[in-house]
C-alpha cells in the first residue's frame, strides 16, 4: 500500500541526513581515534587503546577536564540565577525589553567575546579604566573568569526564556490562594513559585551544563585557551590538537573522551529528570 | 447506498479492549444511532468502519464488500466530526471541493455538486466565506455538505451536534431527520444523548464496555430493555428497578417500572403500595415525587395539584402491566 | 525589582562597542574620544563585505535544507504511525547534544574525501547537526498541536498522509514555519567551529570567523573591530526586534510542554 511506506518516505532525508552528518562522523571519530593519524604526513596506523592510555596520562587533559569543569559550574549557577532575576522582570516586560534582553544572545559568540575583549583590554579598556589592577586576560586566574563572564552575558536571555515559559505555566489560581493564605511576596517566592519552577529550572540546567561543557567559540575568540592554557577547555585543546598540529588520531581521542563527558552527563541529568516527573 | 455489517469485531489498544466480539448488522437506508456511555467503544467501532483503524480480529463489510484493509478512499464513506474538521485554510467552496479534487473529479462536476449541496443545505450565499468567519450552525452545514459531496455509500457522524447549544441543537435534529428521509441514505450516528437517539434513529444499538446490550427500535429498546443498564440508560427520570416482590412478582429477581407509569394518590387505596414523600420535583410539565416504600426508593408520576409535603403518606398504583422483568 | 541594573549589563556593552566603532583611532587611548568619525566603517573593505555575504548564503542554505528535509519528516514524527519513530525524535535530540569537536576530524576526512572542503556548500551540511534537530523538535510540537479531527477529516476525504500534508498541515504551518526558519538562521549565521575548521581561505570566511580572526591581519584596530562587530550585529539585532515575539514562542516551545 502506497499510503503504509509514505511515513518512512517522509522521514528518510531528514534520518539520512542526521545518520550521515552527525552518526557516523562520530562512530568515525571513534574509528580514528584507534589509529596513529598525522594528516601532514598521511601517516595512519593502527594502535588499538594506545591513544587512550596516554590520554589518561596526559596532565594537559586533566587540566583541560578540570578548567572545563570549574567553567560549567560556575557559569551555569551564575545563568541560573541571573536568569532567574531576568526571568521575573520580563513576566512584566514589554516587547522592546524581552527584544533587548535577547540581543546579546542573537549576536555570534565571537562577536560577544570581541566586545568583552576591549572592555578587558589591559591599556585602553572600560573595565581596567573603572576597575584598575587587574589584567583580566593576561592572569591566568583572571581570564577564566573573564571567559565566565562572557559566557553568563551572552546565553542568561535563553536561560531567563525558558523560566519564563516555567513562570507562565503556574496558574494564576495558585498564586491568589497563597496571597489569601497571607503569604508575604518572599514566602511566596520560595515556597510555592520556585518548587513549581522546577522543572523549567531543570530543563535549563540540562541544556545549560551540556551546552558550557562544551564550550569553544567564546573562549578560542577571547583568548585561545591562553594565558598558559588557563583558559583551555576541552573542546579547545581538542582543537588545538587538531588543526593545529594536525595529529588526528590523538584530537579524534580527545574529542571522543569530550564526547564521553557530555553524554555521561546528560544521562545523569535525563535520569533526574526522569524520576522527578 | 449500502448496508454496513460487523462480524466478531474486536479491537485491542494498549490501554485494553475498545471493543469484543462486536456483531452488527446495518440495513441499507437506515439511521442507526450507536449509543452508551463514555467509552462504550462506539466512537471506535466508527472509526472501524471509516478504517482509519483496523480491527485485531473480525470482518467489516460494506454492502457485500469485505472492506478490511482498505482505507478510508477506497471505502466511499463520508464523515462528519463533533468538531466539523473544517479546513481554516480554505473557504467553504474549497472545504466542499477538497474531497471531489482529490477523487480527480473533473471541473464541471465538482461545481455541479457543490452548487447542489449548497442548495440542499442553504448555504449558496456562504461558498466564499472562511471556517472562523461562519456561526456554530453554518459550520455544522459545512462539514455535512463535504459529506454529500461524495455522494457516499455510508453516511458516519460522530457527536456531530454536542458543540451546538440546546436550542440550535433541536433544529438541527430536525434537519438531520429531514436530510435521510431525502437521502434515503444508509446513516451511522454515534451519541451518548439518549434523546437524541431516540428521536432521530431507526433502530439504536446500545454499547457498553465494547459489548453490544440491545439492538432494536427506539420503541422496542424503550418498553422492553433487555439488560439493566438499557433499561436505566433511556428514560428520564431514570426507570425504578426494585427487588420483584416490591412490585407484586415472585422470585428474587429485579423488576423495573418506568416512573410515568407510577401514579401517585393522596388517598388510601387497596392494592396499592404504600410509602412516605422524600423529595417533591416540579419540572413544569410534570410533577415527580420521590417515594419510601418497602424499603426502597421509587420515582412517580404525581397530578398537577399534588400537595402532599415531604414526610406525608401516599399510596402508588403499579400497573401489572408495565413491570417489566430483568435480568439477575 | 528594578530593570535599570539589567538593561545596564546586557545593553551596556552592546552600546559601548557602538561607541568605539565612532571613535577615532588616535583618541582609543583617551577614557574618551573628543569627536566621533565614520572612518572605521569606512575602512572595513570588501573582505568584510564578502564575508557578511557568505554567512548569509550558509545561513540561507542550511535554512532551507532543513526546512525541506525536516518539515514532512517532522509531520510524519507528529502525525503518523511507523516503526522507529519515538526513536527518531530520540536520536535527533542526543545529536543535538554531540559536542562539535567530536565530529570535526571525521566531517572535515569526509568534505576533503568530497571536494567539499574549503566551500559554503560544505558547511550547510555539517550545520545541520544542529539545526535539523532544532527543526524536528520545533515542527513536530507544532504538528502535535493542530487538532486531530482535522486528519481523520482529511483521510476520510481520501488523503493519503503525503496529500494531507501539502493540501491540509502544510498551509496551516507557516507559523512555525517562520519562526524555524529564524532561530536556524540565526544559530547557522553565528557558527564557528566548524567554520573555522573546514573554511580556510580568506575569502570564504563567514562573519564569526572574520571577527575572530580579525587581529590577524591589522595590529588590534579597535576601532575597526567594533565598526564590524556593529555591521555584524545589525542584521540579527533587526531579526531579533522584529521577531522578538517569534523567537521567544519558539525558544520556549518544548519547555511547556514537558
Amino acid at each position: 500500500m502506497n499510503a503504509r511506506r509514505q511515513p518512512l518516505i517522509m522521514v528518510a532525508p531528514a534520518a539520512a541526513l542526521l545518520c550521515g552528518v552527525a552518526l557516523l562522523p562520530v562512530l568515525a571519530a571513534i574509528w580514528i581515534s584507534l589509529h596513529r593519524s598525522i594528516l601532514v604526513f598521511q601517516e595512519r596506523r593502527f594502535l588499538g587503546l594506545s591513544n587512550y592510555q596516554f590520554l589518561l596520562g596526559d596532565e594537559r587533559f586533566w587540566s583541560a577536564l578540570a578548567t572545563t569543569a570549574w567553567f560549567t559550574a560556575v557559569a551555569v549557577a551564575a545563568e541560573l540565577i541571573l536568569g532567574l532575576w531576568v526571568a521575573l522582570l520580563l513576566q512584566r516586560g514589554g516587547g522592546i525589553f524581552r527584544a533587548a534582553i535577547l540581543l546579546p544572545w542573537a549576536i555570534p559568540t565571537a562577536v560577544s567575546a570581541r566586545l568583552w575583549a576591549w572592555l578587558f583590554n589591559a591599556d585602553y579598556g572600560l573595565l581596567h579604566r573603572l576597575v584598575p589592577g587587574i589584567d583580566w586576560l593576561g592572569s591566568p586566574r583572571a581570564a577564566l573568569h573573564a571567559a565566565i563572564l562572557v559566557d553568563v552575558w551572552k546565553t542568561t536571555p535563553f536561560v531567563a526564556l525558558i523560566l519564563l515559559a516555567g513562570l507562565q505555566a503556574i496558574p494564576e489560581e495558585v498564586v491568589k490562594a497563597a496571597r489569601v493564605d497571607g503569604a508575604r511576596p518572599f514566602r511566596l517566592f520560595l515556597s510555592i513559585t520556585l518548587p513549581l519552577l522546577r522543572p523549567a529550572i531543570l530543563l535549563a540546567l540540562l541544556f545549560r551544563t551540556l551546552d558550557a561543557f562544551r564550550v569553544f567559540d567564546a573562549i578560542y575568540v577571547l583568548t585561545e585557551g591562553g594565558p598558559a592554557n588557563s583558559t583551555e577547555t576541552l573542546s579547545i585543546y581538542a582543537f588545538k590538537t587538531l588543526m593545529r598540529s594536525g595529529d588526528f588520531g590523538y584530537g579524534s581521542a580527545l574529542s571522543v573522551a569530550t564526547f564521553a563527558c557530555v553524554l555521561v552527563l546528560g544521562l545523569g541529568f535525563l535520569r533526574v529528570l526522569g524520576t522527578r516527573r | 447506498m449500502a448496508s454496513v455489517s460487523l462480524a466478531q469485531v474486536s479491537k485491542g489498544f494498549a490501554a485494553g479492549e475498545a471493543l469484543r466480539g462486536l456483531s452488527l448488522e446495518i440495513r441499507d437506508g437506515e439511521f442507526l444511532s450507536l449509543v452508551g456511555p463514555s467509552g462504550c467503544g462506539k466512537s471506535t467501532t466508527l472509526n472501524l468502519i471509516a478504517g482509519l483503524e483496523e480491527p485485531t480480529s473480525g470482518t467489516v463489510r460494506i454492502g457485500d464488500r469485505e472492506v478490511n484493509g482498505l482505507s478510508p478512499a477506497e471505502r466511499d464513506v463520508a464523515m462528519v466530526f463533533q468538531s466539523y474538521a473544517l479546513y481554516p485554510h480554505k473557504d467553504v467552496r474549497g472545504n466542499l471541493a477538497f474531497p471531489l479534487q482529490i477523487a480527480r473529479l473533473p471541473r464541471v462536476e465538482i461545481d455541479r455538486r457543490i452548487g447542489e449541496a449548497a442548495e440542499f443545505l442553504g448555504i449558496s450565499a456562504l461558498l466564499s466565506r472562511k471556517p472562523r468567519e461562519l456561526s456554530g450552525g453554518q459550520r455544522q452545514r459545512v462539514a455535512l455538505g463535504r459529506a454529500l459531496v461524495r455522494r457516499p455509500k455510508v453516511y458516519l457522524l460522530d457527536e456531530p451536534l454536542g458543540s451546538l447549544d440546546p436550542g440550535l441543537r433541536a433544529e438541527m435534529r430536525g434537519e438531520l431527520k429531514r436530510l435521510h428521509r431525502q437521502l434515503k441514505a444508509t446513516f451511522v450516528y454515534v451519541t451518548h444523548d439518549q434523546t437524541e437517539a431516540m428521536t432521530l434513529s431507526d433502530r439504536i444499538a446500545v454499547l457498553r464496555a465494547g459489548e453490544l446490550h440491545q439492538l432494536g427500535s427506539p420503541r422496542e429498546i424503550y418498553e422492553r430493555p433487555r439488560t439493566r443498564f438499557v433499561a436505566e440508560f433511556f428514560g428520564s427520570p431514570r426507570i425504578n428497578v426494585l427487588p420483584a416482590r416490591v412490585l407484586g412478582l415472585d422470585g428474587d429477581q429485579l423488576a423495573a417500572i418506568r416512573p410515568e407509569h407510577v401514579e401517585v394518590v393522596e388517598q388510601p387505596e387497596a392494592k396499592a403500595l404504600e410509602g412516605t414523600v422524600e423529595m417533591v420535583e416540579l419540572t413544569g410539565a410534570e410533577t415527580w415525587v420521590t417515594v419510601a416504600a418497602a424499603g426502597e426508593k421509587l420515582t412517580a408520576r404525581a397530578p398537577p395539584d399534588f400537595a402532599v409535603e415531604p414526610g406525608g403518606r401516599v399510596w402508588m398504583r403499579i400497573p401489572a402491566g408495565r413491570v417489566l422483568r430483568l435480568p439477575g | 525589582m528594578k530593570r535599570a541594573p539589567v538593561l545596564l549589563f546586557f545593553l551596556g556593552p552592546l552600546l559601548w562597542q557602538l561607541l568605539t566603532s565612532l571613535w577615532p583611532e588616535a583618541e582609543l587611548t583617551r577614557p574618551l574620544p573628543r569627536s566621533l568619525t565614520l572612518a572605521n566603517y569606512a575602512g572595513l573593505g570588501g573582505s568584510f563585505a564578502r564575508a557578511a555575504l557568505n554567512s548569509l548564503l550558509v545561513a540561507a542554505g542550511t535554512t532551507a535544507l532543513c526546512l525541506a528535509a525536516g518539515a514532512y519528516a517532522a509531520f510524519a514524527i507528529a502525525r503518523l504511525q511507523f516503526r522507529g519513530r519515538s526513536l527518531l525524535l530520540g536520536a535527533s535530540l542526543a545529536i543535538s547534544m554531540f559536542p562539535p569537536i567530536a565530529t570535526v576530524s571525521p566531517l572535515y576526512l569526509l568534505l576533503r574525501a568530497a571536494g567539499l572542503r574549503d566551500s559554503l556548500a560544505g558547511l550547510v551540511l555539517p550545520y545541520s547537526t544542529f539545526a535539523l534537530p532544532l527543526t524536528l523538535w520545533l515542527l513536530t510540537s507544532y504538528f502535535r498541536e493542530l487538532p486531530d479531527d482535522l486528519f481523520r477529516a482529511a483521510r476520510v476525504d481520501g488523503c493519503t498522509p503525503w496529500q494531507a500534508f501539502v493540501h491540509v498541515f502544510l498551509p496551516l504551518a507557516t507559523p512555525a514555519l517562520a519562526t524555524t526558519a529564524i532561530l536556524v538562521f540565526i544559530f547557522s549565521w553565528n557558527e564557528l567551529l566548524y567554520a573555522l575548521a573546514f573554511v580556510s581561505t580568506p575569502a570564504k570566511r563567514t562573519i564569526p570567523v572574520a571577527i575572530a580572526l580579525f587581529a590577524g591581519e591589522h595590529l588590534e584596530p579597535w576601532g575597526q573591530i567594533a565598526a564590524a562587530s556593529v555591521t555584524a550585529t545589525l542584521p540579527l539585532a533587526l531579526l531579533t526586534f522584529l521577531f522578538q515575539r517569534r523567537i521567544v514562542r519558539g525558544l520556549t516551545a518544548g519547555a511547556v510542554r514537558e
